[in-house]
């Protein structure tokens, strides 16, 4: 049971990577598929279409982070032990664990809902390729929450001194 | 960095001098023209014929383009190293006017070689055609290449009947052995289907015919004299021959490759020719005389009217200055350094005629979070050391590179947050060393430092969004609310100012021991200065209003609007965020780099061949990534952070006459 803080916390960076990552895949995988179409149609369109569809890439990148920062918190490279020569308590393992849910969740929607955005925006790349820098600011707007998650996992896990 | 002033011209002129009057035009571009009421005993009149006319030469030449593109495509399929480098994108570098007559005069020249380019195109497209139907056949007969039977020889006798045809490869076994009593079978085996030849005598034809039936048979219905092999072989022959004509017709296509730029030039040639008729059209005409009006630059005027009176006699020309009510196109002035940012304002919208010109503000910010959002002093430089080098080399002409020297500017932004924040390709700098020393702090050890400092970025944008709100409003006699609504928010921001130092102690990003005594002072002082410049917005909401409960909604209605401003000040926080992630990708990359060459290679130098790669790739991408990431993001607070405070951009963007060429760049 001793590993169990420590556990905790690696349970919650799995969380926030895992979490954001579906958002991702699913926001990056639809985008990508509305990407293909209208590059099916009209080939010089690639590097546009491939831009928006990069963008719903970012949450996981997002996840990335705060899961690397717990795994550094934790001492994940160094045997798990902190700087005060004990393991995470329990409690400093739950702290964690919360820490990681912001960025986890967020990423997990918002990266879907950009993903529907670029979606949109690809469409309008068709129409109106002079258009497109639109289209990415409208995503844009979307990932406003992730960063803003991404900001209170940060602060939470890194911050406070976990024990 | 300014809105241009414009100027009025109103014109009237013989028929005789339109095409001196617009070719002026196009080589001054300095012409807007703009719809002309209809004065007495004048009409609009349509250039229908002559616009259909330069849209099917149009259609020709934008025809020759896609040709030759795909035939340098197709040419690069089998003969890489002589491929021809073509440019179908717009050339870079100045066309005079005179070359666009030039080529319009030897034009005729250029459509039959375009219609050579049609033929070459037709013969193409039926050599595909006869080829996939060849290749359907080939696989409609695949199934009776094992079949040693010329089709005419599938026939009945006196006393026999003979069928060929195919059955699914799983029946045939059970089929053959099921006629096995009154019939000889042969199978001839092939993937899905299997040819099946059965021969039987007349009397059991009928017994013969349901069997097949019943096992799926499907007859044969070719009479060639020639069996499925040696079709094929036929067939392949002939399409070899196909594949060597392509191959000449795809030369032969590919030595109109020189016609290109002619094309490109005609392109735009004919582009301007439309325009010009577009233009006519807006012109009230008398049938030997037409008026016309338009906007021209003031610096223009002068050369403009001399050129005018030189060399169209028959055109009376006058100028004023824009009446209260008409807005002129907007045309922004800029030198080359904040020019640069320019396409960040115009994205948004240019500014409206009489509308301030945003874009210094937009230099000077866009710059600076541009590097906070990357903040490596590596990715820095090698962004402004690559844009710099291709704007060098390649010379682009016009606006063309202004891009690109944005993002160069931008990478020394980045050089100088980079080295402020000790992130050199995110490598642990030593301690005491040169670039550690000139280091202020590293936003991962102290990411609550950071935050405050991207806030304290807002909190400058936004103040100076509202004073230059607040002094356009005082401008145009709104003088009670723009003190109060915007310097009110002004002064707030000044008070946060003075409390940061404060926060920054008290929230624990700085540990300063032992605390100096001035923190708590201008804590204090930032207090009431933020509590003051509260209540102007109150004291501004509640202003030049009669009805007492109207001054209550609209205090708290500036209140309510205090959430917007928070929750945009907050949205700074986007550059901390941002600016961490670099550091952080980067540093994994590193960590891997490391791992590859220590752990699994033991510390062997061999451990670099494979490190080094990854290396280069890692830092690529999360180059690449915060690069698209900074550019969207940095936009946007200006856009949305910035811009909302005191920006609408709805004017349109000045339109000259010749102004928009798809494939080359007028020199005017």
């Amino acid at each position: 049971m001793e590993y169990l803080g420590t556990t905790l916390a690696l349970f919650g960076a799995a969380i926030a990577v895992a979490l954001s990552g579906i958002g991702s895949s699913i926001g990056v995988g639809k985008a990508g598929q509305a990407a293909a179409g209208v590059v099916s149609e009209d080939p010089d369109k690639f590097m546009k279409c491939l831009i928006l569809q990069l963008l719903p890439a970012t949450q996981g990148i997002y996840g990335f982070i705060v899961a690397f920062l717990v795994l550094i918190k934790v001492n994940a490279f160094g045997g798990f032990l902190l700087d005060n020569g004990a393991l995470l308590s329990t409690a400093g393992g739950i702290g964690i664990l919360a820490a990681c849910l912001p960025i986890g969740i967020v990423g997990l929607f918002s990266a879907i809902h950009q993903g529907k955005v670029a979606v949109s925006s690809i469409g309008l790349i068709a129409k109106r390729p002079e258009e497109s820098t639109k289209g990415i600011l409208m995503c844009a707007m979307v990932e406003t929450y992730a960063l803003l998650g991404l900001l209170i996992s940060i602060l939470a896990v890194f911050i406070p001194n976990w024990v | 960095m300014s809105v241009v002033r414009m100027q009025k011209m109103s014109l009237v002129a013989h028929e005789s001098d339109r095409s001196r009057l617009l070719k002026l035009f196009v080589k001054s571009g300095a012409v807007e023209v703009t719809r002309t009421e209809v004065i007495e005993n004048t009409a609009y009149v349509q250039e229908t014929e002559r616009k259909e006319e330069y849209e099917s030469k149009l259609l020709k030449l934008t025809f020759a383009i896609g040709f030759l593109k795909e035939m340098s495509k197709e040419y690069r399929l089998f003969d890489k190293e002589n491929a021809p480098k073509l440019n179908f994108k717009k050339e870079n570098r100045l066309v005079e006017l005179d070359e666009y007559y030039e080529t319009a005069k030897d034009e005729v020249e250029l459509f039959a070689a375009i219609s050579d380019m049609e033929k070459i195109n037709s013969e193409l497209v039926a050599i595909k055609s006869e080829r996939a139907r060849m290749a359907a056949r080939i696989d409609q007969l695949l199934p009776y290449t094992d079949m040693p039977l010329r089709f005419s020889e599938i026939r009945n006798t006196e006393h026999t009947v003979m069928f060929a045809g195919l059955v699914p490869i799983e029946k045939a076994e059970a089929l053959r052995a099921d006629c096995a009593p009154y019939a000889e079978t042969a199978v001839f085996g092939a993937a899905k289907q299997s040819a099946f030849v059965a021969v039987a005598y007349k009397d059991d034809a009928k017994e013969l015919e349901t069997a097949l039936a019943a096992y799926d048979f499907v007859p044969c219905a070719y009479d060639y004299d020639d069996t499925a092999s040696g079709i094929i072989a036929e067939l392949k022959d002939r399409d070899a021959t196909l594949e060597l004509r392509r191959k000449e017709f795809v030369e032969q296509g590919i030595s109109y490759k020189d016609k290109l730029t002619p094309v490109k030039v005609l392109y735009d040639y004919y582009k301007i020719e439309v325009a010009k008729a577009d233009v006519m059209e807006l012109c009230p005409r008398t049938g030997k005389a037409f008026v016309m009006e338009g906007w021209v630059p003031v610096d223009k005027v002068e050369p403009l009217t001399k050129d005018i009176k030189r060399k169209c006699k028959l055109t009376e020309v006058f100028f004023r200055d824009p009446a209260d009510g008409e807005q002129p196109p907007t045309l922004l002035k800029s030198d080359p350094v904040t020019g640069a940012f320019q396409g960040i304002t115009e994205m948004f919208g240019v500014p409206a005629y009489r509308e301030r010109d945003p874009g210094i503000f937009v230099a000077i910010f866009y710059f600076l979070f541009f590097g906070i959002m990357i903040s490596d002093a590596g990715y820095g430089l090698i962004m402004a050391l690559v844009c710099f080098l291709i704007v060098k080399i390649v010379k682009p002409v016009k606006n063309s590179g202004r891009m690109l020297i944005m993002f160069g500017l931008c990478g020394i932004s980045t050089v100088i947050w980079g080295a402020l924040f000790g992130g050199w390709f995110s490598i642990t700098l030593k301690e005491g060393s040169f670039l550690d020393k000139l280091s202020w702090f590293n936003p991962m050890n102290e990411p609550l430092k950071m935050f405050l400092l991207s806030l304290a970025m807002g909190v400058i944008q936004m103040a100076t969004g509202f004073a230059l709100k607040g002094i356009d409003e005082i401008k145009s006699k709104q003088i009670w609310s723009g003190i109060f609504n915007q310097f009110g928010w002004v002064v707030i921001f000044i008070g946060l100012a003075l409390l940061f130092p404060t926060l920054t102690v008290f929230l624990g990003a700085i540990n300063p021991d032992p605390v100096p005594e001035w923190i708590g002072v201008t804590g204090d002082i930032g207090m009431y200065v933020a509590i003051a410049g509260f209540a102007m917005i109150i004291l501004g909401g509640a202003a030049g209003k009669k009805n007492p409960l109207k001054m209550v909604t609209g205090a708290l209605g500036n209140v309510y609007g205090s959430i917007n401003v928070v929750s945009d000040l907050l949205s700074y926080s986007r550059l901390f965020g941002l600016g961490l992630t670099t550091g952080v990708i980067g540093y994994v990359v590193n960590m891997l780099a490391d791992l590859i060459v220590n752990t699994f290679f033991g510390g062997g130098w061999y451990g670099w061949i494979v490190a080094v790669p990854v290396l280069i790739v890692g830092h690529a991408f999360n180059l690449s990534i915060n690069l698209l990431g900074a550019y969207v993001h940095d936009s946007r607070l200006q856009y949305i952070e910035f811009f909302g405070r005191f920006y609408e951009g709805k004017g349109h963007a000045f339109n000259p006459l010749g102004g928009k060429t798809q494939y080359t760049y007028l020199n005017n």
